[in-house]
């Protein structure tokens, strides 16, 4: 397998020097490797994080206590040494939202169609998690939905907790009694999940978490995202194309992972870059319409406003609405006010086609059939007929979303028609 | 308004008010639930979901118990949920400064606190006992409507959880915590005899006191209750105290079993615990109500809610089921229908 | 509810009273620490004054604005609507159902309606079955949006397709930004209302005294149901305008509207004992409420520490008040 060895070869710090001359070589060549592309650079930001020298971004750095969560946050390769390249990945319709869905990683620690483990046996499993009416929230049950159907002896329950911590914890004791075989969660918080899922573990119910973490050190795998590729990415691209300027930040909850990894890194990446200067910084808790009301103020307060980055998608379209409500989306140092969002959804990408917005790093929720089926390997663990999955799974970093085809620090960027997993409702 | 003040309350013998509780249709209510409960699942009765079920209970039902006290008053409080994470936080942060000043690290690496339970929970309790106070203030001594001047609580306490906690959690997992969060006495959880200790003295006093009896008269008529020379500022200051102070010892129930405290945990439960007090029969014009009501309401949604989860009912269908069983109950049950004398 | 609020309620069924006119008004508080914040902002940041500040403070507060004069009629009637976020979410969603069809009459018309339903039936429940308004309005804030959900299976929709739609959010009324406009006049017309009709009295008579109103023969049941009914579209028209306005038709919107909207009508003098209240009161709350955000983003306070500030406002604006509270005692 040429990949495999391609990845091996790939692999450990030196190899960016590597990757960097053979760059020009082809789309698919130069996004085979872009997982430890985008690795390397994190190492590189991270390295170069303690001489920040613009004041503005190291102060908020160091004031926010960024340095911590980043240092905690997990960056390392792949199970199995598998190697994800744009275009792979099973295409169906979401079993709750009813829409096409084609998710990225179906062949990352795959699973054949058909019984699971012991064929005589129905394996009972549960999926708790918060937000029924989020686009991203949905399309991560989805995925769960999607690997459970696939598999005739899996019986699937999926609870939404509503974002309140304790009720998932009960909903998780609910399935402790009801003697379930394994737990997926998609935990809001860590602190509060520790103890629910700790006491799964020890009634012998396996359970793995999915894109944010628990405070559990007993929880049987962790499916990871990329918040860390993703704030990085904002900042390469927005040093890529401009040196300076003033930026407001709308931000997630303060102390939220999103926001903490995100956020964090993207001041890693331009705290360097002496012309930047950050004239606000907004938490607008994933509300567009709090972020519209922010960056409306913000644009009153500032005549001269350059950047707006956004620490979500939901983030940059109440920024957007609110710059063309405004109507200043084209002023600006650069003529056009430069608009950082996160979060792959198709509103995203209509908005990065028409020019809108102007780069995206994508954060997909099509990652529960990832856990599911590391669940499934637990269980078969526990009934020997397996080896246990390793306890943190990272996915595939993702490069960046822009209108046109661009080379970032060794990284290729996608166009919104090259990125085939967009999620949530159709935009004309 | 004044619909109870042709209501004197008179003292029931213990016996008397037994029975009355008997014949209740939220009794009926619960039997039916747990009957329902025990044909439908397996686990329904088991040990382990009756203590989760009390678990919760206990929680919702002391903010119940604190709300309930303040509506017989004729007033509102808005801020138990935000009182109950917030006394904890901030007791946590007293503790870690104390701690500082007398040359001790309890907030270790990680933002775990290792320093003494004990401090933590008997600042926890001061501050809800000074919530209460502050919030009892302002609406007796100012004359701030209730509803205004503890909506500003919960608002300002919201916003004090990020400030004091800059979003970090605080994890709370010493074996004092763990012992509050996990203990049980013959499969009866800890925070289940807690809720039944402050449940037992509020019905003593509001039933046997008089105290209590002011408290009714407050509700019933408060110009007659002012005339009758009764230190009407005084008792409705008592009672957001007693509010106050249920919520610190739910704040504690709660976060020892989350093992952490966290800015934005419990979002929302204020109004569960109106909801609760209110099917309870607590009037919201005061004056009508009582603990063990309010027990019976918590008991019957705590039920519910388990029933619902243990039967997997998706979230939707839960919220649509939790609406109509509201209305219906309260619609169905005369007690707790106000009467709109036309 | 407590003393406190009886007082107010004397005082609004003697409006004309003599010694009220020599105390300074409540409204005129309001009024006052509007102009102290306006003048705050002038000081501190550059062009507070400008016309364009205007008009986003203004925008950004048209829809809970005209929410919250839904809920003052409510809560002068002696009730209160909690399910003013349901309501708002669940008419938008039935709404958003019709988009295809590309008709406004349509969209719009099934949004205002599923309004006027919710509040039809908070009404119905409330006034002729006897239900207290906080249980059936509770119950409902669930049900509309577990309807809400299951309609849109969760989903977002966006109205690009229906110009109309987006009018309300973007488009232009009597030379005014549409939401500004519709802030204005329905605040005109509610005026109107409650000042200049027959309904205006039969209102707070219903909420001051309802036996008494019932006595001298004042429909009270009816004042009740047309007042939800009245918050009902109001609230689905708020949550147009704001969809309109984000493009972005979304069933996990306005969470926690409803303690925003009961704050900006108790801050605006409504007793939530019923008989008290005025919708220029409950107009100048919501733009005090405004200006406090407003100016706290442009000087870039944290939102945590503007919940904490937000907070103090509303008591600067209404401590003043007790010893006029303490006069009427």
């Amino acid at each position: 397998m040429l990949s495999t060895n391609r990845r091996q070869f790939l692999g450990g710090a030196a190899s960016l020097a590597v990757v960097a001359p053979w760059a020009k070589v082809g789309l698919a060549q130069e996004t085979q490797g872009v997982h430890s592309i985008l690795n390397d650079l994190i190492r590189q930001y991270a390295a170069a994080a303690s001489s920040m020298t613009n004041p503005s971004v190291r102060d908020l750095y160091e004031q926010d206590g960024f340095q911590d969560y980043l240092e905690a946050y997990p960056v390392g390769d792949l199970v199995d040494g598998f190697v994800w390249e744009p275009g792979m990945g099973a295409e169906f319709e979401g079993p709750y939202s009813n829409l096409p869905i084609k998710a990225p990683f179906t062949d990352y620690i795959p699973l054949d169609e058909g019984p699971v483990l012991d064929p005589d046996r129905t394996y009972r499993i549960g999926f708790v998690f918060h937000g029924f009416n989020h686009p991203w929230l949905i399309s991560l049950a989805d995925t769960v939905a999607w690997e459970a159907a696939r598999h005739p002896n899996i019986e699937l329950e999926v609870i939404d907790a509503e974002f309140d911590d304790s009720r998932m914890g009960q909903v998780i004791d609910t399935w402790i009694t009801r003697q379930f075989d394994g737990i997926v969660l998609w935990p809001a918080r860590e602190a509060p999940m520790g103890p629910p899922v700790d006491r799964a573990i020890e009634a012998g119910i396996p359970v793995v978490s999915l894109d944010r973490r628990t405070s559990s050190s007993a929880i049987s795998s962790e499916v990871l995202g990329n918040f860390y590729a993703n704030g990085l990415q904002q900042g390469l691209y927005l040093k890529h194309v401009v040196s300076e300027g003033n930026m407001v930040l709308n931000r997630k909850d303060l102390g939220s992972t999103a926001d903490s990894i995100r956020t964090g890194a993207f001041l890693q990446a331009i705290g360097n870059t002496d012309g930047f200067e950050i004239v606000g910084n907004y938490h607008t808790n994933s509300q567009r319409s709090l972020a519209f009301d922010a960056t409306a103020d913000a644009l009153q307060a500032n005549s001269q406003f350059d950047i707006s980055f956004n620490t979500g998608g939901e983030e940059a379209l109440g920024a957007l609405g609110a710059i063309e409500e405004a109507g200043r989306l084209n002023s600006g140092s650069s003529g056009k006010i430069i608009i950082l969002a996160n979060d792959d959804a198709k509103e995203i990408m209509a908005n990065i086609r028409s020019g809108a917005i102007d780069m995206v790093a994508p954060y997909t929720p099509l990652i529960g059939d990832v856990g599911l089926r590391a669940l499934i390997r637990h269980i078969g663990a526990n009934e020997g007929r397996n080896e246990a999955p390793p306890r943190l799974i990272i996915t595939p970093n993702l490069p960046m979303v822009t209108r046109t085809n661009m080379t970032i620090e060794g990284v290729q960027t996608l166009t919104p028609d090259e990125w085939l997993y967009a999620y949530g409702p159709a935009v004309e | 308004m004044s619909a109870s003040a042709d209501h004197p309350r008179p003292r029931p013998s213990l016996f008397a008010s037994s029975l009355r509780i008997a014949r209740d249709p939220l009794v009926l209510l619960i039997l039916a639930i747990l009957v329902l409960g025990s044909l439908t699942s397996e686990y329904y009765l088991t040990m382990r979901n009756l203590e989760t079920l009390l678990r919760f209970m206990a929680v919702i039902g002391l903010l119940s118990l604190g709300v309930t006290i303040v509506m017989l008053t004729g007033r509102i409080d808005l801020s138990v949920a935000a009182i109950m994470v917030f006394s904890v936080i901030s007791a946590v942060v007293f503790t870690k400064l104390l701690g500082g000043w007398i040359g001790e690290r309890w907030v270790v690496r990680g933002n775990s606190f290792v320093g003494p339970a004990s401090v933590v929970f008997l600042a926890t309790l001061v501050v809800g006992c000074v919530l209460g106070l502050m919030n009892g203030i302002g609406i007796a001594h100012f004359k701030v409507s209730s509803f205004i001047m503890t909506l500003v609580t919960l608002t300002a306490l919201r916003g004090g959880n990020y400030i004091l906690t800059d979003g970090h959690p605080y994890y709370l997992q010493s074996d004092a915590f763990r012992w509050v969060g996990n203990a049980d006495f013959l499969g009866i959880p800890f925070s289940f005899l807690v809720f039944c200790s402050v449940l037992a003295f509020l019905a003593w006093l509001m039933g046997r006191t008089n105290f209590g009896r002011h408290v009714y008269a407050i509700g019933g008529n408060e110009k007659a209750a002012i005339y009758a020379g009764l230190k009407t500022n005084r008792i409705v200051i008592l009672t957001f105290m007693i509010s106050g102070l249920c919520s610190a010892v739910a704040g504690i129930l709660f976060t020892s079993r989350l093992a952490s405290v966290d800015a934005p945990l419990a979002s929302g439960y204020e109004l569960t615990a109106i909801a609760i007090a209110v099917i309870g029969g607590t009037a919201l014009s005061g004056g009508v109500g009582s603990p063990w009501r309010t027990l019976l309401a918590a008991v019957a949604f705590a039920a519910g809610l388990n029933l619902l989860s243990i039967w997997g009912v998706s979230t939707w269908y839960q919220n649509l089921a939790i609406g109509l069983t509201l209305l219906i109950a309260v619609g169905l049950s005369p007690a707790s229908r106000k009467r709109l004398q036309l | 509810m407590g003393l406190a609020e009886q007082s107010t309620i004397q005082r609004v069924e003697n409006r004309p009273r003599l010694p009220d006119r020599l105390v300074v008004g409540p409204d005129a508080i309001r009024a006052a620490v509007l102009i102290v914040l306006l003048a705050a902002g002038a000081l501190l940041t550059p062009g507070y004054l400008s016309l364009e500040n205007f008009r986003i403070l203004l925008m950004s507060v048209a829809a809970v604005g005209i929410v919250a004069y839904g809920m003052t009629l409510v809560v002068i009637s002696g009730e209160i609507d909690l399910a003013v976020a349901g309501t708002a979410v669940l008419s938008a969603i039935v709404g958003a159902t019709l988009l295809d069809t590309g008709s406004p009459v349509l969209v719009i018309g099934a949004t205002l309606v599923t309004g006027l339903a919710i509040g039809l039936v908070n009404g119905v429940l409330t006034a002729f079955v006897g239900i207290p308004s906080l249980i059936v309005t509770l119950a409902m804030l669930g049900i509309s949006r577990a309807v809400a959900n299951i309609i849109s299976r969760g989903q977002a929709s966006y109205p690009d397709s229906v110009a109309a739609y987006l009018w309300f959010g973007n488009g232009k009324l009597l030379g005014l930004p549409t939401p500004i406009a519709l802030l204005l006049s329905i605040g005109a017309l509610m005026v109107v209302l409650t000042r200049f009709t027959t309904f205006g009295p039969a209102l707070y008579a219903t909420g001051g005294n309802t036996k008494a109103a019932v006595l001298s023969g004042i429909r009270a049941r009816s004042v009740k149901l047309s007042v939800f009914m009245i918050c009902g579209v109001l609230a689905a028209t708020g949550g147009m305008i704001e969809s309109a306005r984000l493009s972005y038709i979304n069933p996990a919107a306005f969470a926690g509207l409803e303690l925003e909207a009961l704050a900006i009508t108790v801050l605006g003098g409504a007793a939530l004992a019923g008989g008290s209240g005025s919708i220029l009161g409950t107009l100048l709350a919501a733009l005090i409420i405004g200006v406090v955000n407003n100016l706290l983003n442009q000087l870039g306070v944290s939102l945590y520490t503007q919940r904490v500030v937000t907070a103090l406002v509303i008591l600067a604006v209404v401590l003043p008040g007790y010893k006029r509270r303490q006069i009427a005692k």
